[in-house]
């Protein structure tokens, strides 16, 4: 990666008042908000975000939000959790009302090139939502699909138990996303206290359950968002077994359109150098390898 | 309605000065789709060193009350690789907006060289002299907030360049109108003021201070008045001798028009870019309005009229 010179990147970014269509109360704390936005729906990929302004004003800066969906060119869905003052603001919103959010932004995930057989989706909590557009990608590119999710309170998306037999792990651990199996993923569940049809324990554990398992693979790659230590040891098993791993990071923002500088991410330059990359430009999406994980 | 203005013989068709640090080397805004060039005044560039520069550990950004605190430590890519890629592509691309080089360094020397490599460029309009930035442990606030080592600085540079030499004041000092006369006899051709102020948060989680580099500058809407205080206090001082680009939370045409009757020539945006690439155009326009409301059909009519007696467009006492 040359950052050297902070080539300019990125495509048009639109700037829209989306018209509220549905805002839905899921467990949870979470929310998902379908907006109107026929710009960011027709070139939104998966893993860009949007820079929304919560209403009222009630921030100044906008808030970075990945696109959960975009739905016939038209409409984009976000889900997120109304925690701070802005999401809460947001999470308030009425059908109508209208939202100001720019997009898309960020690099999102590299679907260009040849697809793996295998998809490995791994996620920590609110690492799930931006995960779910680059499961729908992949569906009939892939052979096949795995979503392993960990958490210790209520996902941003409903789950139920899965009827689909898994022979890497126990058959009493069948907690699934049915949005994921939806398009196409296998899903399991972990959460480090006991909880029933969970995996108890990392949810990288599941990772390496599958990776050492019986389960012909092919070419695989992992692809993961959640916390840092999670997205750290889930490079450490790609390293390990050599596989390329593509992880989506969230980081503070200012601008999101890459003239601040506020995002930064530590990555290996030129030569090995260390350097500071964009999250909102040269990321969120970071090849594993690239992240110096050692400075968090 | 005529919003031309002139900062140390250059030209601009607005006021509006997109502040340095806020607006990258210019290039990422022209993302937006909608994106209104013809609302810049001029450009701030990036504040830039001799040699690159990694920039301050994260987190580098917290919001607070009506104000953003950074502390992004100046992270650019050295004064080479923007001389020799970035202003190039810039010329490529057809920018004529001015352009201002921001710069900083850790001694006069690199002050000066830096100086001198950018005054290579065929599209620097103007050297900004970087003596306020709060975020770097080395120069930055050190020369801006004592008289004596500003007049170094700014003499240095003004040895180096036959550029138009801007300088950018600190309000983290009690001696800004004492710094701002030294650098004026320095031989500086304009001021820019105010940089960020000082400010911390601190995580309630980790109980420890929230940015990576502990304090920040903090911008935005809440250190307006600041800055317009400070720009009223100089421009009374120093007024009649140079023009004054005067900044600090302006988001609109409202704060715009305060920072000109306090004795701005030009106003710098910069936070309000974050939320609103729209701005710039949004306080052009609304600057008219407010010319043609006082009876004004020059921009340079309302420069300081703060200070004078009689009330613009009357209607007071």
């Amino acid at each position: 990666m040359d950052l050297s010179t902070h080539q300019p990147a990125g495509g048009t970014v639109y700037r829209i008042s989306a018209p509220v269509i549905a805002n839905r109360s899921l467990p949870g704390g979470h929310r998902r908000i379908r907006l109107r936005a026929p710009a960011i729906a027709r070139t939104a990929r998966p893993g860009q975000f949007v820079n929304i302004s919560p209403p009222l004003a009630t921030t100044l800066l906008r808030r970075p939000l990945g696109v959960h969906r975009t739905i016939d060119g038209q409409d984009i869905e976000i889900l997120f959790q109304s925690v701070g003052k802005g999401t809460k603001a947001l999470g308030a919103v009425g059908e109508g009302d209208e939202i100001d959010l720019i997009g898309p932004l960020g690099n999102g995930f590299d679907l260009a090139g040849e697809p793996p057989e295998t998809a490995v989706l791994v996620a920590g909590g609110f690492g799930l939502a931006p995960l779910y557009p680059l499961a729908a990608a992949l569906e009939g590119k892939v052979d096949r699909t795995y979503l392993f999710a960990g958490t210790e309170e209520d996902l941003p998306m409903e789950t139920s138990d899965s009827s689909v037999h898994l022979s890497f792990v126990d058959p009493d651990i069948k907690a699934t996303v049915p949005e994921f199996e939806a398009v196409g993923a296998q899903c399991r569940l972990a959460s480090l206290r006991s909880r029933p049809s969970f995996h108890k324990g990392l949810v990288t554990e599941l990772v390496e359950k599958l990776l050492d398992g019986p389960e012909p693979l092919g070419r695989t790659k992992l692809y993961a968002c959640g916390p840092w230590g999670m997205l750290k040891k889930t490079a450490a098993i790609a390293a390990e077994h050599e596989l390329d791993c593509d992880v989506l990071l969230e980081e503070r923002m200012g601008c999101g359109v890459g003239a601040c500088m506020s995002c930064s991410v530590m990555v290996y330059g030129d030569g090995g150098r260390p350097v500071y990359a964009r999250a909102c430009v040269e990321g969120p999406v970071f090849d594993a390898a690239s992240v110096v994980w050692d400075a968090k | 309605m005529n919003l031309n203005t002139t900062i140390a013989g250059i030209n601009l068709q607005t006021p509006l000065v997109m502040a340095s640090g806020t607006f990258g080397f210019g290039e990422d805004f022209a993302r937006f789709d909608d994106f209104d060039d013809s609302a810049v005044g001029a450009i701030s560039l990036k504040g830039t060193t001799l040699e690159p520069r990694l920039g301050n550990p994260p987190p580098r950004i917290a919001e607070t009350p009506a104000g953003v605190l950074n502390a992004i430590g100046l992270q650019n890519p050295g004064v080479d690789a923007v001389v020799r890629h970035v202003l190039p592509r810039l010329e490529a691309g057809g920018l004529t907006t001015p352009l201002f080089a921001n710069i900083a360094g850790e001694t006069v020397e690199e002050y000066a060289e830096v100086a001198r490599r950018f005054s290579t460029a065929p599209n620097i309009a103007a050297l900004e002299v970087n003596i306020s930035c709060p975020n770097v442990r080395h120069g930055g606030l050190a020369f801006g907030a004592d008289p004596a080592e500003a007049a170094r600085v700014v003499r240095a540079v003004r040895q180096a360049t036959d550029l138009p030499v801007i300088t950018k004041l600190s309000p983290n000092t009690g001696r800004l109108v004492e710094v701002a006369e030294a650098c004026v006899d320095a031989g500086s051709d304009a001021l820019s003021l105010i940089n960020t102020l000082v400010g911390m948060v601190i995580d309630l989680r980790s109980r420890r201070p929230l940015l990576g580099n502990q304090t920040g500058g903090l911008s935005g809407p809440a250190i307006r008045p600041v800055a317009v205080a400070q720009v009223f206090r100089v421009y009374a001082a120093l007024g009649h001798r140079l023009p004054i680009i005067g900044m600090g939370g302006v988001s609109d045409a409202d704060g715009a028009f305060e920072i000109i009757l306090a004795g701005g020539a030009a106003v710098g945006v910069g936070t309000a870019l974050f939320f609103n690439h729209r701005a710039p155009r949004e306080i052009a326009d609304g600057l008219e309005r407010h010319l043609a409301d006082a009876g004004l059909s020059r921009l340079s009519d309302a420069v300081g009229a703060a200070h004078r007696q009689s009330r613009i467009g009357g209607g007071g006492p």
